[in-house]
């Protein structure tokens, strides 16, 4: 029984270490994904480029374009020449917004009417956009206070500030820096490619060559070849998850405050999920093109998609909601989140594990269902 | 003699094709016996099922004794298989091909040294054990893959279309090491489409379009049908006889072996039919002999009207 795995295991082992390629594919191609999705796939607006169209050039207009230059946010663009030109500074590219001060911008605030500086931006792309109406709104708002304290001190008011003082404080991820957020979704979604696509391909290659029957007619069961082979896979999918994660901690500063063990624990229930759907795929079909297909989109879409990796899980339609329930994306993204940034323990995110533990045990019975009716 | 094999009305359909249809037969223990056929007549449908690797759509086949669908592990137990497909994986070597099946198989160390050493012999890899099997020469690679398919000593083996795609002398040489393996006692079921090789068999059964059409000993088939119409006419101009019969309604095949003309006639006294044309045209001499049929005439003799 034990031999019999170890048998198979032995021969996916040499056939693989000869297979060079597929070898390096596999443990270096996750960290390559997660530097790659790490560096491109990041939503923090920063150094938009501003230009300035300054029409009224006073000592206060330029003391209000300091405060937008002095953030890290916005970075001076160039001085737009005059208001026609606007349409072509963005059109070109050179800015992706302008900030207008009229030339009445000095008596405008002196005779106490507001609504006077103007900010023209490109929204092709409506979040970038909106992320920096809001940048710019903060400024403002904040600007605008300083100066109704200033004025109202010379018109012999005392105060001191705004009548509600707004210091928000972020948990966890005091940066609010994106990677924080979208590592654990990266790392779901690469093991979950790693362990769909590569047992499929493995296996199902083995029916395309016929090795497959030959191994069928000796006396070993369809389970100890599939366990034989996924042992080899799952160590490997361990290996290259413990590297995304030491890539994640050392380039992107992702904290571990969680129990490692449990993390371990949650790790190793979703690789044993994700294996089982490989190996449920490599029972469907015949063709590795066709296991190909099938496991990288059963793996990409849900957890790109349905897991809160990017698009969180409470802003789509409730049938969309319902829809993420099927998959281990989702709780195995929020506990990991839960463990690598919140520090969470067991009684914290039971509520994930314990899905994940069911995907654990129902996709590999299922497997099993399916290779005891109808073999590899 | 004990049987190995006995099929009963075994039947094999895939949807609305039928690919075997309702087939009896019985091995006796230690033969070697040749399923014969075009592609497509069955023949390895028929050993998969023999096997265990596909179930029968209906009928029953008892294998070394156990049922196919009701005990395949006992029948797994009993048979070696090797197909055209070969078993072996080209990214390990010839040491680890061994290994791996004797592995599957159960062999225990120092059974799987002595066979390692039996197999090396037999398919003359001796000092190339450690080359990737994907880069030995296929008839290297046929005889690596029976001696895989055989390392667990099983009293049943089934060959299927194992020497396709090889020269005659690397053939021969594969069916010396069946008939090694058949002198030690197995079993051994072969399917081909090379007629040639039906002779190599003590018992042959030939299939066509999902039924046996004959069987028996290549002796005894020959005897059956020795009396077909066949004529061989020895001539100096092949071509032109070749020519004038072909277009005769009454000649149902005619093909120039050498210098000579097979011709089969389906016509009372074909002889002095065949005489009277050859006159007519000229051809002046000839002798007509009436052939013995090969198992290749009577092969395309019995599935013509099928």
């Amino acid at each position: 029984m034990f031999e019999n795995i170890l048998t198979i295991y032995q021969k996916e082992y040499r056939q693989l270490k000869r297979d060079k390629l597929s070898l390096t594919a596999i443990i270096l191609v996750p960290t390559m994904m997660l530097l790659l999705y790490g560096y491109a796939l990041n939503f923090d607006v920063k150094h938009v480029k501003l230009g300035v169209l300054d029409e009224s050039n006073t000592k206060q207009s330029r003391e209000l374009t300091q405060k937008f230059f002095s953030t890290e946010y916005f970075d001076f663009a160039g001085v737009v020449p005059k208001e026609s030109a606007i349409n072509k500074f963005i059109q070109d590219g050179k800015g992706a917004a302008v900030l207008v001060i009229p030339r009445n911008y000095v008596k405008k605030i002196l005779l106490d009417k507001s609504e006077n500086v103007q900010v023209l931006l490109d929204g092709s792309n409506s979040n970038t956009a909106t992320i920096i109406m809001g940048y710019v709104d903060g400024i403002l708002q904040n600007y605008s206070a300083d100066l109704t304290v200033k004025y109202m001190n010379q018109k012999g008011f005392p105060i001191l500030g705004g009548a509600i003082d707004f210091r928000p404080r972020v948990y966890y991820n005091p940066g609010l820096k994106s990677m924080m957020y979208l590592v654990p979704g990266l790392v779901a979604f690469i093991l979950m490619i790693l362990t769909t696509i590569v047992p499929t391909i493995s296996i199902v290659r083995e029916k395309e060559r016929g090795t497959i029957e030959h191994i069928m007619l000796a006396p070993v069961n369809p389970f100890q070849v599939i366990i034989g082979k996924a042992l080899l896979y799952f160590i490997l999918s361990l290996g290259a998850t413990v590297m995304v994660l030491v890539t994640s901690v050392v380039l992107f500063n992702v904290p571990v405050r969680g129990n490692i063990l449990l993390l371990a624990f949650t790790i190793i229930l979703f690789l044993i999920a994700g294996l089982g759907i490989g190996i449920l795929i490599s029972t469907l079909v015949s063709t590795q093109q066709q296991g190909y297909l099938f496991a990288s989109t059963l793996s990409n879409l849900p957890n790109m998609i349905l897991s809160g990796f990017i698009y969180p899980i409470s802003s789509m339609p409730i049938w969309l909601q319902g829809l993420t329930y099927f998959f281990p994306g989702r709780f195995f993204i929020a506990a990991l989140r839960g463990i690598l940034l919140k520090g969470a323990g067991f009684t914290d995110i039971y509520d994930q594990i314990l899905p994940l533990l069911f995907f654990a045990i129902a996709i590999p019975a299922l497997a099993s269902w399916r290779l005891s009716r109808k073999g590899i | 003699m004990a049987l190995a094999i006995k099929a009963v009305n075994l039947t094999k359909k895939f949807g609305s094709f039928t690919a075997v249809d309702s087939i009896s037969f019985e091995i006796e223990e230690g033969r070697v016996i040749g399923f014969i056929g075009a592609n497509g007549a069955g023949k390895s449908t028929t050993i998969k099922m023999l096997c265990g690797l596909t179930k029968p759509t209906s009928g029953e086949a008892l294998v070394a004794g156990f049922d196919v669908a009701n005990h395949p592990e006992q029948v797994r137990q009993n048979i070696g298989y090797m197909s055209q497909r070969f078993s072996l994986y080209g990214d390990l070597t010839v040491k680890e091909n061994i290994e791996f099946y004797g592995g599957v198989y159960g062999l225990g160390n120092s059974e799987l040294r002595q066979r390692f050493e039996w197999v090396v012999e037999v398919a003359d890899l001796k000092g190339r054990e450690n080359l990737l099997t994907r880069d030995l020469p296929l008839g290297w690679r046929q005889r690596l893959a029976l001696g895989c398919a055989v390392l667990h000593h099983p009293k049943i083996v089934f060959l299927d279309e194992p020497t396709s795609g090889v020269d005659p002398v690397v053939r021969d040489k594969f069916w010396n090491l069946i008939g090694r393996l058949s002198q030690e006692g197995a079993t051994i079921v072969v399917t081909t489409h090379h007629l040639e090789e039906a002779e190599f068999c003590e018992s042959i059964i030939m299939m066509h379009l999902g039924r046996i059409v004959v069987s028996g000993s290549p002796e005894g088939i020959r005897k059956q049908f020795a009396d077909l119409p066949l004529f061989e006419i020895e001539t100096s101009k092949p071509v032109e006889v070749f020519n004038l019969l072909e277009s005769e309604p009454w000649i149902s095949d005619a093909a120039i072996f050498g210098g000579n003309v097979h011709v089969y006639a389906e016509t009372g006294d074909p002889a002095s039919v065949i005489e009277q044309v050859l006159n007519k045209n000229g051809i002046a001499k000839y002798t007509i002999t009436k052939a013995a049929p090969t198992l290749e005439d009577i092969f395309i003799n019995v599935t013509r009207n099928v």
